[in-house]
């Protein structure tokens, strides 16, 4: 659950207010950015060595689509909890039931997409550098490894047992496939339609209770805020660090303004959560999700909740670092400054 | 800007000749010679580059050592920079090849004034006085109030002078005679109710410099007026001045007819003003530049050289090493910053801030335990410590004591929004009521540490 809701929110946050206009190809050994779709023939780039970095445009979606086809329909009846298997669990399923591994590229991909230069800010060959090394840190099957490890190393078998019962019952998948599906590209549009027809037609007083309280036990908007500020702070140290010594900013005070990022942040990052949740877990009953809201506020669901972040954040906050040294290094700050004269201003991302 | 600083900017502005309406216009091309060197020192200053002012201040001196002009320049601008041993040093030189310039002696008493000497100060007041004619010192000495009012209007010179021979007196100690003198020069008129004035400028949020003085000529004008001579202590506290708001507050407690104000009076002292453990003036006067190169200048190793030299002259005096903490913290060095704060404690055991700050640092690095201790010995010392209950509560939460996380939370709440309304408090406010709803959450509660109380944030 939570990183369905930090992945959607880090994607809404990361794409450019007029991201449905901008198209990326490579020439020769230069990344053309346009507003123009690219010449006939022309392949729109992907990450080297990942999927395609899709530019998903309002129009790619169509809006009739449901939200989940594989979810069953809502029901009013009792929640399914039951358990499908009452084998041992182990550390790989549940993260992979909890939707962890299936949801880890795609996040990989939005976290990386953060430190890629917005169009004309870079010559083709630097920005053709700092792809490659978004590419190689941003790799999904590393940071999952570190993820195991710290559940490994954290989680008792009682408490995996927990967590088994409920990502094992029919429920439990029904949840993930919702927050899997919610955390595609494609989905975006749809929660930007979604959210705008919030402020005409508000959600029930019961569901934004359930949804509260759903933010509340798992402090979603908490891991986004903390997980942008990641990535945030990264370069801003990384920029730092390369400056010449007289006019280099301290370490503490780059913390002291990561620190009031966050107070800026909070606001924004809490109302798209809150409306995220909403629509992420709209196909559930309120008996649904407030069975989702118990297993997550359970031991085992705190425990889940804990782990999992703590490990997430360090594996981000790792890569997100050695991610901006080496772009810092390979693509001087004066470089993006000199570019970004040269070509005029961009827009805020 | 307060008093002491407007005649330390004042003096400033004196030393290196009133520059402030010629730097305005470009300097006049005079070479290296010692008189452009000075020009362009007044320059420096005026468009806020103190370090090239008083660079170029000792070159004119070193050009020019006998040059009154160029010494006092050099003796200005060190002092402003907290760099007294070379101030001294430059008046001292000023003074001897100009033995009767009643400028030097005004600068000299000034300074004085600021590392504490306050008889030479007085005394070099005296000599100034004595140059003048008999008839103009008795007339100057004795003549009535009416008679002062209008000669002291017509020249502000003498009105400065009259002035900081009372901020001497006050400083030193001496409540009674500057209360005397202010009567004697029209300062202050007998009858006159100064405390209501000045809570009225305060209430209509007047320039804090005019409120600050109204306070002041309460504090002169109305010996019995206690709650503005209290108020005056603690905005004089706030700006760091130690040694003058411990006497104001300690006057204000003991004219105070009231048990519970006499008690928080006392209170204050100790845990503000450092109780038993006096400040010397030095040390406060280093301190409160240090904060100017930190703060305004961003002279992180200036500054952290005035902290450790005012640390050596007043080593119980608490503020200087929460000031060291967050310049080892701007570091990226959170130990020694930690080190740094509780060296403050020792130095200091009553210093709430102290250990406020302490248990704030320790919060953040999400030692729990200890960030508890030192929070709870905070709101001990200081119990409407509002940011400090809020904060001890997160340590609570965090090792599971709900009902401490309660208690501390609903205290300051209460606290917060009897004094200043909901605004300061709606986060903290906000999250009780979940967990009181919900049970505990996945993150911890915030912990603003908001201005409830005037100046209680700036120790």
């Amino acid at each position: 659950m939570k990183l369905a809701s930090t992945l959607v929110v880090i994607v809404a946050l990361a794409v450019p207010a007029h991201a449905g206009d901008v198209y990326r190809w490579v020439d020769g050994d230069a990344i053309v950015y346009s507003d123009q779709p690219p010449p006939d023939g022309v392949v729109v780039t992907e990450m080297p060595g990942r999927k395609a970095f899709a530019v998903v445009t309002a129009a790619d979606v169509p809006d009739a689509a449901p939200a989940l086809e594989a979810a069953p329909p809502a029901s009013s009846a009792e929640p399914d909890l039951a358990p499908v298997s009452m084998a041992p669990a182990t550390v790989d399923e549940i993260l992979e039931l909890s939707g962890m591994r299936p949801q880890l590229p795609a996040f990989a991909t939005a976290l990386g997409a953060e430190y890629l230069p917005r169009p004309g800010q870079l010559g083709g060959r630097d920005g053709a550098r700092v792809a490659q090394i978004v590419a190689r840190q941003f790799v999904p099957e590393r940071m999952y490894a570190a993820i195991r490890e710290d559940m490994r190393r954290h989680v008792d078998a009682k408490q995996l047992a927990g967590m088994a019962a409920w990502f094992r019952s029919r429920l439990g998948r029904k949840v993930t496939a919702l927050e899997i599906a919610a955390s595609k590209p494609e989905a975006g549009p749809k929660l930007a339609a979604f959210a705008a027809a919030l402020k005409t037609s508000p959600a029930r007083p019961a569901r934004v209770e359930l949804v509260q309280r759903l933010e509340w036990v798992t402090g979603a908007s908490q891991e986004t805020t903390d997980l942008a500020l990641a990535v945030a702070g990264s370069i801003a140290r990384a920029a730092a660090a390369a400056a010449p010594a007289e006019r280099r900013a301290r370490v503490g005070m780059i913390e002291r303004g990561i620190d009031e990022m966050r107070g800026q942040m909070a606001p924004t990052i809490a109302e798209g959560v809150l409306a995220q949740m909403l629509y992420v877990y709209e196909p559930l009953t309120d008996a649904e999700l407030k069975a989702y809201v118990d297993f997550l506020a359970s031991p085992p669901g705190r425990a889940y909740g804990r782990v999992a972040h703590a490990a997430l954040l360090r594996v981000v906050r790792e890569v997100a670092d050695r991610t901006a040294v080496e772009i810092v290094r390979a693509v001087p700050p004066q470089r993006w400054a000199t570019a970004q004269k040269t070509a005029g201003s961009t827009p805020p991302r | 800007m307060k008093r002491c600083v407007i005649v330390t900017a004042a003096v400033v502005v004196l030393s290196l000749g009133g520059a402030s309406a010629r730097a305005q216009q470009p300097a006049p091309s005079l070479g290296d010679s010692p008189a452009a060197l000075v020009e362009r020192a007044r320059a420096a200053y005026t468009q806020g580059r103190y370090h090239d002012a008083l660079a170029t201040a000792r070159r004119a001196a070193e050009a020019a050592p006998r040059s009154v002009l160029a010494q006092l320049a050099r003796g200005g601008m060190a002092e402003f920079m907290g760099e007294f041993d070379e101030a001294a040093q430059a008046y001292a030189q000023a003074q001897a090849l100009a033995p009767s310039d009643n400028t030097t002696r005004y600068r000299m008493a000034s300074f004085a004034t600021r590392v504490g000497d306050y008889d030479r100060a007085l005394r070099e007041l005296d000599a100034i006085l004595a140059t003048q004619p008999k008839a103009a010192q008795l007339f100057f000495r004795w003549a009535p109030p009416f008679v002062q009012k209008p000669l002291l209007k017509r020249s502000p010179a003498l009105e400065q002078f009259v002035e900081l021979q009372i901020d001497i007196l006050m400083e030193k100690g001496d409540l009674a005679g500057a209360r005397r003198l202010a009567h004697r020069h029209a300062i202050v008129e007998p009858g006159r109710d100064y405390c209501a004035e000045a809570n009225v400028k305060k209430s209509a949020r007047g320039s804090p410099d005019e409120v600050f003085k109204a306070f002041r000529l309460a504090a002169l004008g109305q010996p019995d007026s206690a709650d503005c001579i209290w108020w005056y202590g603690q905005w004089l506290t706030d700006e760091g001045y130690m040694r003058l708001g411990r006497l104001m507050v300690e006057e204000g407690t003991r004219v105070t007819s009231a048990a519970s104000n006499k008690e928080s009076g006392q209170r204050f002292v100790r845990i503000r003003l450092g109780g038993a453990r006096p400040v010397s003036k030095r040390a406060e006067s280093l301190f409160m530049i240090a904060t100017q190169r930190y703060l305004r200048d961003g002279d992180v190793e200036g500054a952290a050289r005035l902290f450790d030299e005012s640390v050596r002259l007043s080593p119980t005096f608490a503020r200087p090493y929460s000031y060291k903490a967050r310049l080892a913290l701007d570091d990226g060095d959170r130990e020694a910053a930690v080190q740094w704060l509780r060296r403050g404690v020792e130095a200091d055991p009553e210093s709430w801030r102290t250990w406020h700050n302490l248990g704030r640092l320790l919060l953040a690095a999400e030692r729990w335990d200890e960030a508890g201790r030192a929070l709870a010995r905070a709101v001990e010392l200081f119990p409407d410590d509002v940011g400090g209950r809020l904060a001890l509560a997160r340590a609570l939460y965090a090792v599971g004591d709900w009902d401490g996380y309660r208690t501390h939370t609903e205290y300051a709440l209460g606290f917060a929004r009897n004094l200043s309304g909901k605004d300061g408090v709606k986060e903290p406010a906000d999250f009780l009521a979940k967990f009181q709803r919900w049970g505990p959450g996945a993150t911890l509660p915030p912990t603003p540490d908001p201005r409830v109380i005037l100046g209680w944030n700036r120790d």
